[in-house]
């Protein structure tokens, strides 16, 4: 059916507005920080044959697998669904899953017996159980470890609530009032959605609701190739390291070569290390999506996300690499190996595309967990929380200090207030980490420095902090940035330097510290500009070591100046 | 029809004054003859004073006996960073929480985000050792020594103004209190904010950029106050003089200089308080409101009479970038990008789109032949026949339409579409985004809009109100006099108002003895300041609002609260939930912020009888209106001054007056109330 160009904008809006409705409500109405303040979800909206048609996004990770989720569910049940139904699926291996914790709810929309649409949330549940709690952490060895495994089974049967499985979850997980509850909120938020639908089909028509679903998947695919032209053209390739195979032993190897032309985007992972022992490894879901984040960051911000865009993007790699873990290896920490895949598509373009890349970031989420009683309240608390760190700089710019990482998106951090009121920490500083890295033309933004003191333990900490061994890398002789890395104090005085912890026990009295990394340089160091260079060291965001070492400048005028601006406040320690 | 009240009698001028971006705006109700007087003059951004003063030119040699101002000042100096030199002392540890924000990256796939720069850079940002715990505990105290350091390095920096934010004054404010009287004793000239001052509420880096911004304006909100009260002065204005806040309510000019941050948002929230006196005073209890101007639509909730409210508003936000956020009272607003001024084109996939980009004054629409090239909502509606080239073109000069027809039929080329569709398409469009809008505040927080009245003005509210019942099955539409200076007029219709928000997470159950307390201890609070403003304590004028979540959400629902029923709240709270989210549960309820608000009516406006009209208006011309099919009808045209209280008449219909027009759709009905204000419903 051919409807005229502003009635299909109408209804494209309409559709458009019910994803944006369906996306809040989950996180205005979710009892776990991962998805209320991390935003750590997505929803989306499908045509009846699992084709995206609208995607809402709080962090980058999800692109493309709430439709997998979909198509999924249409293979294992075909026409053995009915009105009301609602299937939940968290398997890594197939449907789009990443780890056990992101749970997809999907939800069939039918008009007239038969399906016009299908919404899905994916969502990641404070808690599926697993031996550590939080349900991550880098040590589990294989994938029954990681929790409870939910294989696209029907948890509400036309409208009914399966009980029974209810119960099985709520026995198989640490914190089931939340998880339970944040499952209400999903399906509570798909019901919504499927309301508004039916709406606007008796607004509207089915007819043409139909047409402006199609009309969307056509426009996507005819940008697809219009995207490339604005890309060079060429093979460009690039390798780079993972800290360890999450139990200290050497270095990972990864490597992509990426290869563009009139057609294709071509991405190929081949070469790169097998699975390792650890969750780090991520399966294809994770992979897929973190390409599909790299080759979105290369297009104008303005373009459209549905999947027509991602048509041309092709990607190669063999099964079983560190980016394609099978059955039953063990992925519950999966975005380090998926944020890697991303940094390295834009490491091998960088220089290429300067006007929308910039240097290596601190790129681990730098997921860390806290869990023990409140020192007041006495009652169990799981504090889990990504910490920004350092975005490299750019052709044109310095980078940006204290931001959440690629894998991440509209994603906040916890307030000092909040963590020490809610979880009864104690918070001693929130404050830019200045160790000396990340020197160029343009300079690396900054990372972080958040100590916590520990006023009743114990308390369990898991943290995985990845780019721990190796720094974000610098472009065009800009220098490498710091890495990430948690520091524990003992109240006996010893200080531990570590990139991953699993269960850690501290003690009253015992402070910990997450650093994360300054991003990399852009360009020679010692072509700063000079009033930028006195700009930088009075706020501090240099020492004068770096300013005299790094970037050249004389160490006598460094002298006066700082006499001349006095002592307090204007230097920092570092 | 609803009756209304009617006062006379009244002795002397009350006048309101609203700076808008070109115009500022005159409303001066006469109380002898209850004529409402509306002027212009033209904005002066460089020294906004000059404008009110040309504006109050327009009075003549009548006593003001009360004067409400609305001021773009303080956003003015925000937006153009023209504020003062501005420091921040902080708690030990904390100097970059200014800096480091929230951390999110809400354009997620542009690397490269840049995120709002602070307003304070680092070398003006000190720390000093002090700490009070999460439960309002002296843990350290107050380092004196750091703070003399901070002093002297902010008076060799010349320092103007500073900002005092410890961690957890929320909870207990000593320490900020104790450091700005040290350095008010040391340093008498120095501008000093405290974050507990301006709220109680949690979270470090909001309260932090609340207590900045404020500090920032400061100095040059107590330059502008000072010649705004030498012109006063000079005009023997009453000493009854105050200021709108973005909480649609006012306060006098010594709290404005105290707490400037309050002024931010006032303009749309003028109409929003116009609308909501309105309602009340016809008896609607729930109404949504939507002011069309020429770059954007705004809608907004009214309730029990009350505008709706939020605790936090940021400035230069958009979905793109996060703004600088402020943690104060602020009517709840939802902005979309279309208004007259905005532009129809075809995006990157071939899809034709309207607005969020206007064409502004400059080209302005095509019709004005000053270079616009997209064709504008204006200029679908000229097309149209819904707008008569004239006075509503601000005195533009209007250059036919045979430019506008050439830009309609290009945008629809690529469907073969003729220019009569594509501006009925384009209207559509900009109609389906304000449409949004209102869902935003009603259907989409479980509100029946059946049950609501949808009040519309500014420029452009008549002329969309009638097209918006189709779609959202609204009771009636209202347009009350004077559209296009409703702002204005609604400023003088607002009650002094102040709102104090407190932090404080605790269970509801088992602890109601508790809350009390607390609710008491707010609500004394407010009845002193209501006391110290010269009202009565009657309990009336105080309001008491509860921000509650099940345990382990984060985002809450508001509930009045019955201090003698809080079982009573809860159930309210349960209630809230399932209808703004489509469920309640049955796990325990946690509250968190505490609000009171105090308000107090200085005096009411009176609302006058619509003496205006002729027995049996006539129309005063036909014009060809195209509405909707393809073929325009021969539609009579009335001037508003022309139609009598009692009249009604049935669509197609188009009333015009000089700050706007109404269109009347084919099967609609319209009828002119005791007071003026037109009523449009879906004929039946």
């Amino acid at each position: 059916m051919e409807i005229d160009p502003f009635t299909r904008e109408v209804v494209k809006a309409a559709l458009e507005a019910l994803g944006e409705q369906m996306f809040w409500s989950v996180a205005r109405t979710s009892q776990s920080p991962i998805i209320y303040e991390v935003l750590d979800y997505a929803t989306g909206l499908t045509d009846g044959e699992g084709n995206l048609i609208t995607q809402g996004n709080g962090v980058t990770g999800f692109l493309g697998t709430v439709a997998s989720a979909v198509k999924e569910t249409i293979l294992r049940y075909g026409k053995d669904l009915q009105p009301g139904d609602v299937i939940a699926g968290n398997d890594p291996y197939v449907g789009g899953g990443t780890h056990l914790s992101d749970v997809s709810l999907v939800m069939p929309y039918f008009v007239g017996g038969h399906i016009l649409a299908f919404g899905a949330v994916k969502a990641h549940w404070p808690e599926v159980g697993g031996a550590s709690a939080g349900s991550f952490a880098h040590d589990t060895p294989d994938i029954f470890a990681e929790g409870l495994q939910l294989p696209f089974v029907k948890l509400v049967e036309g409208g009914r609530l399966q009980e029974g499985l209810l119960k099985i979850i709520a026995t198989n997980v640490r914190t089931p009032e939340a998880t339970l509850g944040d499952f209400q909120a999903q399906w509570a938020a798909l019901r919504q959605a499927g309301a508004r639908l039916e709406e606007l089909v008796a607004q509207y028509g089915e007819e043409t609701l139909q047409a402006a679903m199609e009309d969307i998947l056509r426009r996507g695919r005819a940008m697809a190739l219009r995207a490339l032209e604005e890309l060079p053209k060429g093979v460009f390739q690039a390798e780079d390291f993972m800290d360890d195979d999450g139990f200290g032993r050497d270095p990972i190897p990864i490597r992509v070569r990426v290869t563009i032309d009139a057609k294709r985007f071509t991405v190929d992972f081949t070469g790169s290390s097998p699975a390792v022992k650890s969750s780090l490894n991520t399966t294809w879901a994770g992979l897929e999506a973190a390409c599909r984040t790299a080759y979105r960051a290369l297009l104008p911000p303005d373009y459209p996300a549905n999947e027509g865009i991602f048509a041309p993007l092709e990607i190669i790699c063999p099964p079983g690499t560190v980016f394609t873990a099978q059955r039953p290896t063990p992925v519950s920490t999966y975005w380090e190996a998926s944020d890697h895949a991303t940094d390295l598509i834009l490491k091998a373009l960088a220089e290429a595309i300067p006007h929308r890349l910039p240097a290596g970031h601190h790129l681990s989420v730098c997921g860390t967990i806290l869990a023990g009683r409140h020192a007041r309240t006495g009652e169990p608390f799981i504090l889990v929380e990504p910490q920004a760190g350092g975005w490299g700089a750019s052709r044109d710019l310095d980078g940006v200090h204290a931001l959440v990482p690629v894998g991440d998106g509209d994603t906040y951090n916890i307030p000092a207030e909040v963590v020490e009121a809610r979880y009864g920490l104690e918070v001693l500083e929130l404050a830019l980490d200045l160790r000396p890295g990340g020197a160029g033309r343009r300079r690396g933004g900054r990372g972080i420095r958040k100590t916590l003191r520990i006023p009743r333990g114990p308390v369990l900490l898991t943290a995985t902090l990845g780019r721990h061994r190796i720094p974000p890398w610098g472009v065009a002789g800009g220098q490498p940035g710091t890495t990430n890395g948690v520091e524990i104090r003992r109240r006996d005085g010893t200080v531990s330097w570590k990139g991953k912890v699993a269960r850690e026990v501290l003690d009253t009295g015992d402070e910990v510290t997450f650093r994360t990394g300054t991003g990399g340089g852009y360009g020679d160091p010692k072509a700063r500009e000079e009033e930028l260079l006195w700009e930088d060291l009075r706020d501090g965001y240099i020492s004068v070591e770096e300013a005299v070492e790094m970037y050249g400048l004389p160490p006598a005028a460094v002298e006066d100046r700082m006499k001349e601006w006095g002592q307090s406040g204007m230097a920092d320690r570092h | 029809m609803p009756t209304a009240i009617f006062r006379e009698g009244m002795e002397a001028m009350r006048v309101a004054i609203d700076i808008g971006g070109t115009f500022t705006d005159l409303v001066a109700l006469d109380g002898e003859t209850g004529e409402v007087v509306a002027a212009k003059a033209g904005t002066t951004p460089w020294r906004l004073a000059e404008g009110v003063a040309a504006a109050m030119d327009h009075l003549g040699s009548k006593a003001v006996d009360l004067w409400v101002h609305g001021s773009t000042v303080v956003i003015n100096a925000l937006l153009q960073r023209k504020g003062a030199r501005t420091a921040l002392i902080t708690t030990k540890g904390f100097r970059d929480v200014l800096e480091i924000g929230r951390t999110q990256r809400p354009d997620l796939y542009n690397l490269l985000y840049q995120k709002p720069r602070p307003f304070v850079p680092r070398r003006w940002r000190f720390e000093v050792a002090e700490r009070i715990s999460a439960a309002g505990e002296e843990v350290l105290p107050l380092s004196r020594e750091d703070l003399q350091a901070a002093l002297w390095a902010m008076d060799r920096e010349g320092i103007e103004a500073v900002a005092i934010a410890f961690l957890n004054s929320y909870a207990n404010p000593q320490h900020e209190e104790e450091a700005a009287q040290l350095l008010r004793s040391l340093a008498p000239q120095l501008r000093v904010t405290l974050s507990s001052a301006l709220t109680r509420q949690w979270r470090e880096y909001e309260r932090t950029s609340t207590a900045v911004l404020n500090a920032y304006v400061q100095p040059v909100v107590d330059v502008y106050l000072r010649e705004l009260t030498g012109l006063l002065d000079e005009l023997n204005v009453s000493p009854k003089r105050y200021l709108f806040q973005s909480s649609a309510g006012i306060m006098d000019l010594s709290e404005a200089a105290d707490r400037p941050i309050h002024l931010v948002e006032s303009g749309p929230v003028g109409g929003v308080m116009g609308a909501a006196y309105l309602a009340k005073a016809l008896h609607v209890q729930q109404a949504v409101t939507l002011d069309v101007g020429g770059t954007t639509a705004k809608a907004a909730l009214i309730l029990g009479g009350e505008p709706q409210w939020i605790d936090e508003y940021a400035i230069e936000k958009t979905g793109r970038q996060p703004g600088y956020p402020i943690l104060i009272p602020t009517v709840d607003i939802v902005e979309v990008g279309a208004g007259g001024g905005s532009m129809a084109y075809r995006d990157a996939t071939g899809a034709v789109r309207v607005g969020p980009e206007s064409a502004g004054a400059d080209p302005g629409p095509v019709a004005y032949g000053r270079g616009g090239t997209h064709p504008t909502v204006t200029d679908a509606q000229l097309y149209a026949g819904h707008l008569a080239p004239g006075p509503f073109l601000g005195g533009q000069l209007f250059q036919g339409l045979s430019q506008v027809e050439g830009t309609l039929a290009a945008l629809g080329a690529p469907e073969g579409l003729e220019a009569k569709a594509v501006a009925q398409g384009i209207i559509r469009l900009a109609q389906t985004h304000m449409a949004h809008a209102l869902e935003m505040v009603s259907l989409r927080r479980g509100l029946d809009p059946r049950l609501f009245h949808l009040m519309a003005f500014g420029g452009g509210g008549g002329l969309h109100a009638g097209a918006l019942l189709k779609v959202i099955p609204f009771k009636e539409a209202l347009i009350p006099l004077h559209p296009g200076v409703f702002s204005a007029w609604g400023m003088l219709t607002a009650p002094l108002k102040r709102t104090w928000s407190q932090t404080f997470l605790q269970p509801v159950a088992g602890h109601e003895g508790s809350w009390s307390d607390r609710f008491r201890t707010l609500t004394d609070l407010a009845r002193s300041w209501l006391r110290a403003q010269g009202f009565g304590d009657d309990g009336q004028r105080v309001r008491c609002f509860w921000d509650l979540r099940y345990r382990g959400q984060e985002h809450t629902v508001r509930v009045p609260v019955n201090l003698g029923d809080l079982q009573a709240t809860l159930t309210l709270f349960h209630e809230a939930h399932r209808r703004t989210y489509g469920f309640a549960l049955d796990q325990e309820v946690e509250g968190v912020h505490l609000h009171a608000v105090a308000q107090a009516d200085l005096s009411p406006l009176p609302l006058t009888p619509w003496r205006r009209g002729q027995a049996r208006p006539q129309p005063r011309a036909f014009r060809e209106v195209l509405w909707q099919g393809k073929e325009p009808l021969a539609t009579p045209l009335y001037w508003r001054e022309d139609l009598p209280a009692g009249w009604e008449t049935a669509g197609p219909a188009v009333i015009e007056e000089p700050s706007g027009s109404t269109l009347l759709w084919p099967g609609q009905k319209l009828a002119v109330d005791p007071l003026g204000i037109l009523h449009l419903w879906e004929g039946r």
